[in-house]
């Protein structure tokens, strides 16, 4: 792609890494990082092999459940700086050198607009941390035509269904495969009888739904369903009101072996647990979680990776910012072992048999070629440890079946 | 079992060792219970299991055979075992989070994977002072030197890429990219190769010593198992029968592949996750250690078969052999 005319027509966004740059320099400084490696300025002279453009926007809200949790700030961005710096380790060998454009746009502003003037027509190569709507906005973009898209955030089935674009890949689990995943464990406990309560944002309406069509595949009951009481700040029930609403929504009159929860704002659904009127057991976003990562998690040299990430950014790493250092490296396979930058060159590499990422979870990910979602294992986290990793090819192959409509952008090509 | 009587079972095992000329002594490191299991090659009865410092990982032997090198990744040392005394005399001090080592063939230099730094260092054994450290890919691993010790080539994992370097320079050489996350390499018998097994991308890289090209990536297919659990780490070369013998990982066999054409000849069936493979000093037994459950594999090389299967500590990881 044209860096160069990347670079030119975006004065006002931020180019971090031109690896890397002194700003970087001194956070690796600061947080006394060991596994960064900071490229001498000559280096950072030359042109980069590649650009990637992050574009994410700006949230007002807290995701913070209790207090004690640390404010953390960059959730997302830092996975994707991580991913950099670390496929500049690699690209230092090779002679090759990456570059991180930064767009977060503020609450309110049209993201479209900012996209267009970085862009001018000329194909990208987007590491999209972004919610559906966002995404969708800038993929139908004309001025980003040809671009590939990394959907580095969400688990949509929508996206990789009925609104599906070709030029977008999905790193993280969709909410199909969570829930298969899921399904599959509790269905395989002989758990078969439900109580679904949601959430109200549009993932946690989402994740039940897709929780609704893996059950009827799988031969599981959903007993009752209710919504859990409202938790955000307009809310004005305090929490023993909270509990005694939970208490009285699981008093059902059909019994039910376990309760799904989707609360990922957590503040309601983290008191489901213990106060359930029955004795049960909870699974969904609290209680059993079907996840792309955990900072617990340490099989496959998951434990060296988490340790690299918390020397980089100063705190553990969420999901998110795992879904953006993955993507990251999706891109990083096609420049470094593919030998292509040119986008449309880059998803062709991609879709082909060529293709894989390794990304901790002991096997090769690839992108099935329907959908370009990335097929992997699915793990169940409990409390601190992993209860299961489901394969890869067990949940999710058969998308459309469990009654949602189907993506198909074609076979892959030969490559 | 008493103190004393375990101090007789080593004190007779000890003289069992020296009595016997063949009787091979094995170390297994043990990296859930931090420590080494040694067994006697003969009865292939537990001798003793030494306690080591924390996640012990990588295991050598020195030429001379007094001494085994074990890296404790969690204590950021590496103890070194008297094979007389079945003690730990020493440790040594290789930098932060050592995996996995390798040894110079006069024994006189030590090749420590720093995993967590990407750094490999260089340390003189018997003064264990640091001579040099070098800036790798991330996640450093498996280490091999060749014979007349001009050239070193460290593994990668992350990078998925073998550095080649020069031991007296300390200069990196050339950079090979491999398939994904590489963890073992060996330098085959006449040095003229280097065979680099990749866990994830399950193949084995066969890269030319001089032009440090690939020339060959062996794959393998077992019927019985999903290829994502063909995952190649240990390797061993048997010269006599022209064999390379080449452990799976979570593919739970052990793959004979000829030294010469590279075609897999068979697959021997072993324990859960295979991790290290060691030879007898007579190139006659294979010792599969197998980490998942925790034990090691004994494969008759003539037959290609398993003999016996002995349990040893929890998640064993390497294997050293003592004569």
């Amino acid at each position: 792609m044209d860096s160069q005319h990347l670079r030119g027509r975006s004065e006002e966004e931020e180019l971090v890494m031109r690896c890397c740059s002194l700003q970087v320099a001194a956070a690796v400084a600061l947080m006394a990082a060991v596994a960064v490696h900071v490229e001498n300025a000559a280096e950072a002279s030359q042109p980069p092999t590649a650009t990637l453009v992050y574009l994410s926007r700006e949230s007002p809200r807290d995701p913070r459940v209790s207090l004690t949790e640390p404010v953390v700030a960059e959730y997302g961005w830092l996975g994707a700086r991580f991913g950099v710096s670390e496929l500049n380790t690699n690209g230092r060998f090779l002679g090759k050198r990456f570059e991180l454009l930064k767009i977060i746009v503020s609450a309110q502003e049209d993201i479209r607009s900012r996209v267009r003037r970085v862009l001018n027509t000329h194909p990208a190569l987007m590491v999209a941390d972004l919610a559906s709507a966002d995404l969708l906005a800038v993929a139908d973009l004309n001025e980003a035509k040809g671009s590939v898209i990394i959907d580095a955030r969400t688990s949509d089935d929508a996206l990789r269904g009925s609104q599906c674009r070709s030029s977008v890949f999905h790193v993280l689990p969709s909410w199909e495969m969570r829930a298969n995943a899921l399904t599959d464990f509790l269905v395989g406990k002989g758990w078969r009888r439900w109580l679904l309560l949601n959430g109200s944002t549009a993932d946690d309406l989402a994740y039940t739904d897709a929780l609704r069509r893996t059950a009827r595949a799988a031969g599981a009951i959903i007993v009752s369903e209710a919504s859990l009481p409202a938790s955000d700040a307009a809310s004005s029930l305090t929490q023993a009101q909270v509990d005694t609403r939970l208490e009285s929504v699981t008093r059902t009159v059909s019994p039910y072996d376990v309760v799904l929860v989707t609360d990922f704002a957590g503040a309601v659904g983290e008191r489901v647990m213990f106060n359930t009127a029955f004795s049960r057991l909870v699974a969904g976003t609290q209680g059993l979680r079907a996840i792309a990562w955990d900072p617990q998690f340490h099989d496959f040299a998951a434990r060296g990776f988490e340790y690299r990430f918390v020397q980089f950014a100063a705190r553990e790493m969420s999901e998110r910012d795992y879904g953006n250092w993955l993507a990251v490296n999706v891109l990083g396979e096609a420049v470094l072992r593919g030998g292509v930058t040119e986008p449309a060159a880059v998803r062709a590499f991609l879709r082909s048999s060529r293709f894989s990422v390794a990304a901790f979870k002991g096997e090769p990910l690839n992108f099935r070629s329907t959908d370009q979602q990335l097929r992997q294992p699915i793990l169940l986290f409990g409390s601190k440890v992993l209860l299961r990793l489901t394969p890869a090819d067990t949940h999710g192959e058969t998308a459309g079946a469990a009654g949602r409509s189907p993506c198909n952008l074609g076979a892959a090509s030969t490559g | 079992m008493t103190r004393l009587s375990r101090v007789l079972m080593t004190v007779a095992a000890i003289g069992m060792r020296t009595g016997m000329a063949c009787a091979d002594t094995l170390f297994v490191s043990d990296e859930r219970d931090n420590t080494v299991t040694v067994l006697d090659g003969t009865s292939l009865k537990i001798v003793k299991a030494i306690p080591v410092g924390r996640r012990p990982r990588g295991i050598v032997i020195t030429p001379d055979f007094k001494e085994v090198l074990v890296c404790a990744g969690d204590d950021n040392r590496i103890d070194v075992i008297d094979t007389a005394t079945l003690a730990i005399t020493r440790s040594l001090n290789p930098g932060p989070d050592p995996e996995t080592l390798g040894l110079s063939p006069s024994g006189k230099t030590v090749y420590i994977a720093n995993e967590d730094d990407s750094m490999l260092s260089m340390l003189d054994r018997a003064s264990g002072k640091l001579i040099g450290r070098i800036a790798v890919g991330i996640e450093p691993e498996g280490v091999a030197i060749n014979a007349d010790e001009t050239m070193a080539v460290v593994v990668s994992e992350s990078s998925s890429m073998a550095h080649f370097f020069d031991p007296h320079t300390q200069k990196l050489i050339a950079n090979v990219l491999v398939d994904t996350r590489p963890r073992v390499v060996e330098f085959t018998p006449d040095q003229r190769h280097v065979w680099v097994a990749s866990e994830v991308g399950g193949t084995v890289a066969v890269i030319n010593s001089a032009s440090k090209a690939v020339e060959r990536k062996i794959s393998f297919d077992i019927p019985s198992v999903r290829s994502e659990f063909i995952q190649p780490e240990g390797i061993r070369f048997v010269p006599a029968t022209n064999t390379v013998f080449v452990a799976l990982g979570r593919a739970n066999h052990v793959a004979v592949v000829g030294l010469q054409d590279y075609q897999v000849q068979g697959y021997i069936e072993v324990g859960r996750r295979v991790w290290q493979i060691g030879l007898s000093r007579d190139a006659k037994t294979l010792y599969a250690v197998n980490g998942l459950t925790n034990d090691v594999s004994v494969i008759d090389v003539p037959t290609r078969s398993v003999r016996q299967t002995i349990t040893v500590g929890k998640l064993p990881w390497g294997i050293a052999i003592a004569p």
